[in-house]
């Protein structure tokens, strides 16, 4: 699990983070894992299943960070964002998939998308096209985008 | 032996950026080929407290 450091509640005030704790091994000592944080077990041949847990809060640190950037462009009637992420996950280490939704107001009718490092496409060529929002379900949905690991 | 962390994490980001709820998913799965009897031991981070509704029930 990467250091996710601690949760700030007020000005001074730092609680710990807690993990909810939704399937453990059979074998791990729970006690000796929750004073300890230690897990010791004796896995069964093939794959199985150690920990499973969920984190909720807001933490210090995340393994990526989004830089968003808004500039309206009055005299076009045009909001144009940029989205840059970087990934602070240690080069052995990568981020498998990143989905990204964000909204528009509600009077925007339609949506330009300039998407970079894809694929199929060689790295300094971009791609720019525009749709109707009427024409698809959800906007936000059509946001998503996927991006690779920076490393 | 191959130990496999996998976590999905969900952030909701003000516009400028920070993240202001955060929610994590994580699995840690095993894969052992070791015949007989393994002992493992998983040193995690000790700056958490662990909520276990699953053993201790309110």
């Amino acid at each position: 699990m990467p250091n996710y450091s601690l949760g700030k509640m007020g000005a001074n005030e730092v609680h710990p983070l807690t993990m909810r704790l939704t399937q453990i091994n059979e074998t791990v000592n729970v006690p000796e894992f929750e004073y300890s944080k230690v897990i010791n077990l004796f896995p069964s041949m093939g794959k199985s299943t150690i920990l499973q847990y969920q984190l909720e809060g807001n933490f210090n640190m995340l393994p990526l960070k989004l830089y968003p950037t808004f500039v309206a462009r009055q005299e076009f009637n045009k909001l144009d964002l940029t989205l840059k992420a970087n990934c602070r996950l240690p080069t052995q280490l990568r981020l498998k998939e990143l989905t990204v939704r964000f909204r528009v107001p509600e009077f925007v009718t339609r949506v330009y998308i300039h998407e970079k490092n894809q694929k199929h496409l060689p790295a300094t060529t971009s791609v720019q096209h525009w749709q109707d929002v009427s024409s698809i379900a959800s906007i936000a949905s059509y946001a998503s985008s996927y991006v690779e690991s920076a490393n | 032996m191959f130990v496999e962390i996998n976590e999905k994490i969900s952030a909701q980001f003000t516009s400028n950026g920070f993240a202001i709820h955060i929610l994590v998913n994580g699995i840690i799965t095993c894969k052992n080929y070791i015949l007989g009897r393994s002992n493992l031991r998983i040193q995690l981070m000790d700056n958490f407290r662990i909520s276990n509704d699953m053993f201790n029930p309110e």
